[in-house]
């Protein structure tokens, strides 16, 4: 069972990759022009996910260290405060509170003002109106893209509390970077749907060609019994093999021209710490890559073989009725 | 296990004009029988094996095989009638990007049989046709008796139910097609039914077959006789 499993495999994929081989050397300026431009669409959708991928992580990164500060009333004790505090602790949301008393917060403000105004400090008059604040970081668990909406809706309800005199979280800016991801990626997306619709024509395109300068071969093959699948499998599995190839060099020239950057972004001081944060693909984002390649080289070619022959061809072009 | 009856082929010549290469055609071949179709050039021998192969099919008329209607096959019916089918077309009909064993070797490529099988059976027939030598040239590369050879190996190897050759020795050499005309006899006397449509009278006569004559698309009945094939004439 196994070892004729095999050799069926063998003669199937054998003879197919064979011909997908052949009709490459057969047609090599239309194959050569077809590898080229698909390699070049794969690069520039992959070199669009790696970055966007990066940037998104980049961005969550910083998104991490976004805080809710919830400004206490004045009259809340000491106990009360605990109570809050352990309270919020429970919220599934928030990872961590910190209490920031009035006192530290005054002592904050003169580490900050010392430079710009060392004689306010000096007067003993100087009460600060600054309330007690409660500091909360989000739950790690909390992905990136849901962060915004978690922070605003969690900044709601810290407004509802008792005690809560104030909530701040730098509203504008959260509200900046989450509208530059989004557009960001639908940029991506849009991008990345275009140019795939164009790598479908493409390999259409190249397979069409082939068939029209196969038609003889496929009307004797017809004659001696081919099936429409028999006949349509190697042009599946050529336009298969196109995209493989096609994927695998612009995965290759993506990872040079990363490489690249990546050594011209630790040279430079600015971008040094950010460059430690980049990254390239996974094997299992590779993989996956590699796998939709192929799927498009599939489906591209089934679009160009879907109305191949109804088994009549040699006929009509003969000459024959029907 | 062969019927036409009262076929008609029609084709639009070249002013608009109805040129009727087969008309009204009733034929009956049983299964097993060998016979060769005769008849001068342009009687319609090609276009009766067109239809007989499911190559095309009839503008009017009954054509079976097997109780199979062959106006009616089409899809994958169409495939699996053609493979029971071995057919040396009169033009050879060889891929010119596939060598000598590669073309010889499809109709087993396309039933998906084991490479080592494929081979084996391929080499084999080569040798039969005396073209095992030749295995891995390109059919281009070759004289046209030889091509014809090739044609021949590649309508024998998948041992099919039925042979139909036009005209399978016109390229070759008296000796050649008797040896040919011998291999076609080894599968009939294994139960193929075979067709064979010469102009070669000689092998005809030597090998005393049943014989039908076409003339403008109809059989020809005082031929026939000629030949001793009464008993064919009314069936
Ligand atoms: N495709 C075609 N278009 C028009 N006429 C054809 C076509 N094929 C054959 N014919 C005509 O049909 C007649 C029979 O041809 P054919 O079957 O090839 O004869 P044979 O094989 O006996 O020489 C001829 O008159 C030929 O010109
Ligand atoms: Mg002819």
């Amino acid at each position: 069972m196994g070892p004729s499993l095999i050799s069926r495999l063998q003669a199937v994929m054998g003879g197919d990759l064979a011909h997908a081989w052949a009709s490459a050397r057969r047609q090599w300026g239309t194959q050569l022009a077809t590898f080229t431009v698909l390699s070049a669409t794969f690069a520039i959708v992959v070199f669009a996910s790696v970055w966007a991928m990066n940037l998104q992580r980049l961005v969550s990164h910083w998104g991490e260290s976004v805080q809710v500060a919830a400004y206490l009333h004045d009259e809340l004790g000491e106990l009360d405060i605990k109570k809050l505090q352990e309270e919020l602790l429970k919220d599934p949301r928030i990872q961590s509170v910190q209490l920031v008393t009035k006192k530290m917060a005054v002592e904050n403000f003169r580490g900050q003002m010392a430079s710009y105004a060392p004689d306010l400090l000096d007067d003993e008059q100087f009460s600060t109106p600054f309330p007690a604040s409660l500091k909360l970081r989000l739950h790690d668990q909390i992905a990136a893209q849901d962060r915004v909406k978690v922070v605003e809706e969690l900044a709601a309800d810290l407004r509802q509390m008792r005690g809560v005199e104030d909530v701040s979280y730098g509203q504008s800016w959260i509200k900046s970077y989450a509208s530059s991801v989004d557009l960001l990626v639908g940029i991506g997306l849009f991008l990345g749907m275009v140019l795939l619709a164009g790598s479908l024509l493409v390999i259409g395109n190249a397979i069409r060609a082939g068939l029209a300068a196969r038609r003889e071969e496929i009307e004797i093959m017809e004659l001696i019994g081919a099936t429409l699948d028999n006949l349509r499998r190697p042009y599946l599995v050529e336009g298969a093999a196109i995209a493989f190839a096609a994927i695998v060099a612009a995965l290759l020239v993506n990872a040079f021209v990363f490489d690249g950057l990546l050594k011209k972004m630790k040279a430079q001081l600015a971008f040094s710490h950010i460059a430690t944060e980049l990254r390239f693909l996974t094997t299992a984002e590779v993989l996956v890559a590699v796998v939709l390649a192929v799927v498009v080289g599939c489906i591209g070619s089934w679009l160009a073989i879907r109305q191949m022959n109804d088994g009549w061809a040699a006929a009509r072009r003969a000459g024959g009725q029907l | 296990m062969i019927s036409f009856s009262h076929v008609y082929k029609t084709y639009a010549g070249s002013r608009g004009q109805e040129i009727h290469a087969l008309r009204d055609l009733n034929v009956e071949i049983a299964r097993g029988e060998f016979v060769f179709l005769t008849g001068p050039s342009g009687a319609g021998k090609t276009t009766f094996f067109r239809l007989l192969s499911a190559y095309d099919r009839a503008t009017s008329g009954q054509a079976t095989v097997a109780g199979i209607r062959l106006n009616d096959l089409s899809g994958n019916d169409l495939a699996y009638y053609r493979r029971k089918l071995g057919v040396v077309f009169q033009d050879f009909r060889l891929l010119k990007h596939k060598t000598v064993l590669e073309n010889v070797t499809l109709p087993l490529i396309i039933r998906g049989e084991s490479p080592n099988a494929q081979r084996e059976r391929a080499m084999q027939v080569l040798q039969d046709v005396g073209l095992h030598h030749k295995a891995n040239e390109w059919p281009e590369q070759l004289s046209g008796g030889e091509q014809q050879r090739v044609a021949i190996a590649r309508a024998l190897i998948h041992r099919p139910g039925l042979i139909i050759a036009d005209e399978p020795t016109g390229n070759l050499d008296p000796e050649l097609s008797e040896e040919i005309m011998d291999l076609f006899e080894q599968a009939n006397a294994q139960g193929t039914t075979v067709v064979v449509a010469t102009h070669d009278h000689e092998l005809v006569r030597r090998r005393n077959k049943r014989t039908l004559r076409l003339l403008a698309g109809q059989i020809s009945d005082a031929e026939l006789a000629a030949k001793g094939g009464m008993e064919w004439a009314h069936r």
